[in-house]
């Protein structure tokens, strides 16, 4: 994998935390005036110059929010087949304007605000999800909601579970994956059993994951966890980075259509831990 | 967020979009009887709220006289509606027109690209809305939309409607809108029209390229507490009970809402949610301040939650802002029940527990409720 836009001593440590996971970072895209070589890590000008001399499938961006737009396209114009974003707060409008053509490149956009995605019986993570929140495991972790997805994680590994795969889709209103898009590779997905949803106060993702299940024919059990059911509607429409949905975004209707499209739908973390135990 | 309808107005008269005539007002006007002319009106005095949500007809005065004004918005002022304070009202002419509709244009994060909706009057049902989504990021793709959806509205609405879309399409993109709607769009009998409500959604990540947008916010941060909250603390902050009596203060927006959630569940009365980012509150210490004194003038608080769940980011910083923070806002009386969990989570509390500020330290959610039902059980007096 590449690690495009490395600029902040924060993303230069995490990127050793993503080495010292077991992850074979190839390059280092960096348009700035930086060595040739970083901690051994070959350096390039460019996302073509660098998937041409690695022949890497997989970037994590570091981009600042106003250029993380222009930083996917260039990475999926180059040939990159996976690429997360890290950064928050992307302009919507910049989303728009580049994701129909990454689509149309095939390039699949993890992000942006995502805190990545990773597959602990490969020790392969691209992006800042905490070691201490992974394990080899049969549950699939989608979210919109990186912080208590990392909660979940931590306690699933305490209670000596793990995961198949860790997708966090971020929580920008407007994203290169949504959760639903995700439910054809995790009814096909072996090694994945069951798939625990990580959703969101705002948005609607999981609403759709909610049609999902029922018109992909997801067969494997789904447990979900959406907060924010006291907070009120127009609190989550206006804060959460909704759209323009108001009311129907309500963590309340996500939860009833999760549960009517047959997913179990808990409380608290522990009780989804709980029981995630009780059937493993 | 939410532009007021005051300041939609503002800007799209300016772009040159037509809407009625109108002023704001923060207070309420002093009434001189010698003022009055009763010809002058109506007016429709409208209340200014953070709200996505329409404002119910019943909050909308019409006022014949100046007079009436005056008691409408001394009704209005200081009031909450939809859980935000009225800092404000707008006092526009009445425009009477038979002819309506609505036009549209949204965000739509699926196709994505904008949806257009269109329907022949304000209060159509939703078989009456004619939608489509247009996928190029283009004014003049959106404008053809509404000029194709348009061929089956009444022809007396196909001009003007045609009309606003060739001016709000280009505002759209302009202003990085998430949403502009104007419901009622008002067809005069000459066959032109004016924005009658206007619904505007800009995207707060897209200011930094909008100085225009900026400089208004800065204008008028008076009417917009949670924009500027969220713009110079970073803090989301909303009362959820006036008569809970826990305050909260959490990091990370999923476990603040879902730590709400669990209280409710247990029989706990959170007062309020307040979230900031961990590196935010260390990078700005002014955030936290501002968040205990949030807290601080919270009247009826029994007990404060602080909950603190993060993976990178080395708690002992965090907890130094906030023995700093506690020290600088003596309004902060409350006992404190604080779960800490990330790197350096020891020293962090035992940092806390060094510089004074009286907090009770619990390892799990569950043990700091149980905390909790404890100082705030029977008989607690608030602080």
């Amino acid at each position: 994998m590449l690690v495009q836009s490395l600029s902040q001593h924060h993303s230069r440590h995490q990127v050793e935390t993503i080495r010292a996971y077991g992850t074979n970072v190839v390059g280092i895209v960096s348009t700035e005036d930086a060595p040739d070589r970083e901690n051994g890590i070959p350096v390039f000008r460019s996302c073509t110059e660098a998937v041409s001399a690695t022949h890497a499938a997989a970037c994590v961006t570091a981009a600042p929010p106003e250029s993380t737009a222009d930083a996917v396209l260039e990475a999926a114009e180059a040939g990159i087949r996976v690429v997360v974003s890290l950064a928050r707060n992307v302009p919507v409008h910049d989303t728009v304007r580049v994701l129909r053509r990454i689509r149309e490149l095939g390039t699949t956009w993890i992000g942006s605000a995502s805190s990545g995605l990773a597959i602990p019986s490969e020790r392969l993570k691209l992006g800042w999800i905490p070691d201490y929140c992974l394990r080899p495991g049969n549950v699939a972790l989608v979210s919109t909601n990186n912080a208590l997805a990392e909660d979940v994680g931590h306690r699933m590994i305490a209670a000596g579970l793990g995961q198949s795969i860790w997708i966090d889709v971020g929580n920008a209103p407007v994203k290169g994956t949504r959760l639903p898009d995700l439910v054809p590779f995790l009814q096909r997905d072996n090694a994945t059993a069951r798939v625990v949803l990580i959703g969101s106060a705002g948005g609607s993702d999981e609403l759709e994951f909610a049609e999902a299940i029922k018109s992909e024919g997801l067969t494997k059990p789904v447990a979900a966890l959406v907060p924010g059911v006291s907070l009120p509607d127009t609190y989550t429409a206006t804060h959460v980075e909704s759209l323009a949905g108001g009311t129907a975004m309500s963590a309340s209707r996500k939860r009833a259509a999760l549960e009517a499209a047959g997913a179990s739908v808990y409380n608290s973390v522990g009780d989804l831990v709980i029981a995630l135990q009780a059937t493993p | 967020m939410i532009v007021l309808e005051h300041d939609a107005k503002e800007l799209l008269a300016i772009q040159g979009v037509p809407v009625p005539g109108g002023i704001q007002l923060t207070q309420v006007p002093k009434y001189d009887p010698e003022q009055e002319n009763e010809r002058a009106g109506p007016w429709l005095v409208k209340p200014q709220v953070e709200s996505l949500d329409r404002l119910p007809i019943a909050d909308i005065a019409v006022a014949a006289t100046r007079k009436e004004v005056a008691e409408a918005s001394a009704a209005l002022l200081g009031t909450e509606i939809n859980g935000h304070r009225v800092n404000s009202v707008r006092v526009e002419r009445q425009i009477l027109a038979d002819t309506t509709c609505v036009l549209s244009f949204s965000c739509d994060p699926i196709v994505p690209g904008v949806r257009v909706a269109l329907a022949a009057s304000d209060d159509a049902t939703l078989p009456d809305i004619r939608q489509e989504d247009v996928a190029a990021p283009d004014p003049s793709a959106v404008v053809a939309c509404v000029n194709r959806l348009s061929a089956t509205l009444p022809e007396n609405l196909r001009d003007p409607v045609a009309a606003a879309a060739a001016q709000l399409a280009p505002l759209y993109f302009g202003y990085e809108a998430l949403q502009i709607e104007i419901n009622p769009l008002v067809v005069l009998p000459d066959r032109s029209w004016l924005a009658g409500d206007v619904k505007m959604i800009i995207d707060e990540c897209a200011l930094f390229r909008h100085p225009e947008l900026i400089s208004m916010l800065e204008r008028r941060d008076f009417a917009y507490d949670a924009v500027r909250r969220k713009r110079t603390f970073g803090i989301d902050y909303l009362v959820l009970d006036a008569a809970g009596d826990i305050g909260t203060f959490t990091t990370g927006q999923g476990l603040g809402a879902l730590l709400i959630d669990e209280m409710r569940q247990r029989g706990l009365k959170p007062y309020n949610f307040l979230e900031a980012d961990a590196a935010a509150l260390i990078d700005t210490p002014a955030s936290t301040v501002e968040a205990f004194h949030l807290l601080g003038a919270a009247k009826g608080l029994k007990a404060i939650l602080v909950t603190v769940f993060e993976d990178s980011t080395d708690l002992t910083e965090l907890a130094a802002v906030l023995a700093q923070s506690l020290a600088q806002t003596p309004d902060v009386t409350c006992p404190i029940v604080m779960r800490m969990t990330g790197p350096h989570a020891d020293p962090a509390a035992a940092l806390l527990r060094d510089a004074g500020p009286k907090i009770e330290f619990e390892a799990t959610t569950d043990s700091a409720f149980a905390r909790l039902a404890g100082i705030t059980g029977v008989g607690a007096e608030p602080c």
